[in-house]
């Protein structure tokens, strides 16, 4: 049995920034090494790992990018400024340490008590001034929230539960795909830049031309207090069964595809409607001549925020419908 | 150089209507290409061979559109009301003498008086829909003699060089950028690079076609970018300096650029000891957003000049900076890591 939870901890303490894909390429290369799959990367930074075979094209995908900041200007007084790189917002990253790609730490700090924009907030490097500043960190410079991930029982919190738990999965899926029965032609993409542009997988899926893809992302569970979701998904009831978001309805084939493999995995899905919400789908099913596309989703508490948390079970359940897709 | 942006800068395109853009740079680089065509969205495509053969095809992009209106309805006194092609700021608009259609019939935007506004109009921003351009038509008759819906508006505003090398003129955004290109075109290049002079891109579409037919696999976008250091904003905010050299830019509101492209034109800027300066504020977006989501992936990398006031009537640029962009654009025709790593 993959050590699913071992994955896990590793890709969630090495995040990757947006069009940074590349630094993590070595990683993903370790824990698929020995998986028999063909490994490869492209001009954008997507990664596949494949496994031929001479059934149905399966293209199985998930973004491999975390969201985070990019300096922009360094202060006369050595603090630096910054834009948002993803889809953490101003309010969530107050006092919130990050860590530069070079290993160096600084603290997110606030001019006002609730801002509304990055360009209200700055980071404390601790540099006495522009020069010293400069020393260490260059405008185009991104850096990640860096908090140790923790594990609470099956609750799994981390700032970067999303990308890493569906890359965990993926990568689950990836180091058992050749010993697994079927004949499905079958990749693993782990997407680049999908926190600045969901767009970008439209490369990747155009490329691979499968005739099923199957978009693995998280969803917000709408469980917590004072929670507005319209279609409440709940952390521990299963992984979920997108039907539809603001980009896609998914075609009923495709759809199909997901239950019937969630059937014979024995695993109950959750199903939600997300009429408000875009995901990398969007892109997929428009890709080439037309790609039917499901959405398998993972409930998430806290996206958006610094802090996410998932349940470890509803990540075990879907590693089950993965494995029954190919 | 100069005359060739005043020439550039003078000509009519906005959005979907680059046609006289097009016609003048065709016709300017007929006798220097090797292919040349038109793809159906109307992106002039210019192949231009090298020395040498490199490892990478390598695009040079520039888009020839420029904000404007169209004309979408004549009212019953001859007056034209219109939509905005491209993102606008209703107070830049106000009072500016534009040209209609062919026929660049002039008119001014108009509004009425200052002694009529109630009080909450004059406290704010009045919307583009409250705005008509007058062409003295004495009623809709006569308006439709001249013009017709659809009809495209551009600014009138005759380029001029004023002050410490400065170039005041509509369309700095982004025939700054066809200029760099064409002079790449007419020079002899290191290895084989296509140009791509793209349509559509204030409203962020036209290269998309062009990218997905040429299949590039590394861009390089010359564009013209926000200058906001101006009096009033905070430092963190002014996104560059005009004067301060050609804008290396690492990210923006649609991209964010490959970091070996990044690090491949610093390198190429600073071989040639050009001046630059990096883009310090992430804002906008260039083709680069419908480029390197294209084809196969494209990574992409972006070298800009400074405007002030851009997209607006009068848009201001320093002709140092447009020079350090040709400079840094003509380096990088000769980067190994772009066309060959």
């Amino acid at each position: 049995m993959t050590d699913l939870y071992s994955l896990y901890t590793r890709l969630a303490a090495r995040p990757v920034p947006s069009a940074f894909e590349a630094e993590g390429h070595a990683l993903l290369r370790e824990l698929l090494s020995g998986s028999g799959l063909t490994l490869s990367a492209d001009n954008l930074g997507h990664f596949y790992a494949h496994r031929p075979g001479r059934g149905k094209r399966i293209l199985i995908t998930t973004h491999a990018d975390a969201s985070g900041i990019m300096a922009s200007h360094v202060t006369e007084e050595g603090f630096i400024r910054f834009g948002l790189l993803g889809s953490l917002t101003p309010a969530a990253l107050c006092d919130r340490e990050v860590k530069f790609l070079s290993g160096l730490r600084g603290i997110i700090r606030s001019e006002k008590e609730a801002p509304s924009l990055a360009s209200e907030l700055y980071i404390d490097i601790g540099a006495k001034n522009r020069a010293a500043a400069l020393r260490k960190v260059r405008p185009g410079d991104p850096a990640l929230l860096c908090d140790a991930p923790h594990r609470t029982g099956n609750r799994l919190t981390a700032n970067y539960v999303s990308p890493s738990l569906p890359m965990a999965l993926l990568a689950a899926l990836g180091t058992e795909l050749s010993s697994l029965p079927g004949d499905a032609d079958v990749t693993l993409c782990f997407s680049a830049a999908a926190e600045v542009d969901h767009g970008a997988v439209r490369t990747a899926a155009a490329a691979c031309a499968p005739e099923l893809c199957l978009l693995v992302d998280v969803t917000p569970s709408g469980d917590t207090p004072g929670s507005a979701e319209v279609c409440p998904v709940k952390l521990g009831e299963g992984p979920v069964c997108r039907l539809a978001d603001k980009g896609c309805i998914c075609q009923p084939a495709a759809v199909d595809a997901l239950r019937s493999a969630a059937r014979t995995a024995g695993v109950s899905l959750q199903e939600e409607l997300r009429p408000a919400a875009l995901s990398e789908a969007a892109h997929i099913h428009l890709a080439g001549s037309g790609i039917p596309t499901a959405i398998l989703t993972l409930p998430v508490r806290g996206l958006g925020t610094a802090l996410q948390t998932a349940d470890l079970r509803d990540a075990r359940a879907a590693l089950q419908v993965l494995r029954a897709m190919v | 150089m100069n005359e060739l942006l005043r020439t550039l800068c003078d000509l009519p395109g906005i959005s979907g209507f680059e046609d006289a853009v097009r016609d003048y740079i065709r016709t300017a680089l007929a006798p220097f290409a090797d292919e040349m065509h038109t793809d159906a969205a109307g992106n002039l495509v210019v192949f231009r061979r090298g020395r040498n053969r490199p490892k990478r095809r390598v695009l040079f992009a520039a888009h020839m559109d420029e904000v404007g209106f169209l004309v979408t309805h004549i009212t019953e006194d001859g007056l034209l009301k219109f939509g905005a092609v491209g993102g606008f700021d209703p107070r830049v608009l106000l009072g500016r003498r534009v040209r209609v259609g062919d026929a660049a019939v002039p008119g001014v935007i108009s509004i009425k008086a200052i002694h009529l506004f109630e009080k909450e109009e004059r406290e704010n921003v009045p919307a583009v829909s409250a705005l008509s351009i007058d062409i003295g038509a004495a009623d809709r008759a006569e308006a439709e003699a001249a013009v017709s819906l659809g009809d495209p508006v551009v600014f009138d505003t005759e380029y001029t060089e004023y002050g410490d090398g400065r170039v005041l003129a509509k369309a700095l955004d982004d025939r700054v950028g066809c200029l760099a290109l064409m002079e790449l075109c007419q020079s002899d290049l290191l290895y084989d690079t296509w140009f791509g002079f793209t349509v559509g891109e204030e409203l962020g579409l036209g290269a998309a076609f062009l990218a997905e037919t040429l299949c590039p696999d590394r861009a390089v976008i010359c564009e013209g970018t926000t200058a906001a250091d101006l009096p009033g904003t905070p430092d963190h905010r002014k996104v560059c300096h005009q004067g301060d050299g050609a804008v290396l830019v690492y990210m923006d509101n649609r991209t964010v650029y490959h970091p070996a492209m990044f690090r491949a034109v610093s390198a190429a800027a600073a071989k040639i000891g050009a001046p630059y300066q990096v883009k310090e504020y992430i804002s906008g977006g260039t083709d680069a957003g419908a480029i390197h989501v294209s084809a196969r992936g494209v990574r992409c990398a972006g070298i800009a000049v400074a405007v002030r006031s851009i997209h607006s009537a009068a848009s201001t640029a320093s002709l140092a900076d447009i020079r350090a962009m040709c400079d840094i654009a003509r380096a990088c025709t000769e980067s190994e890591e772009i066309y060959n790593d």
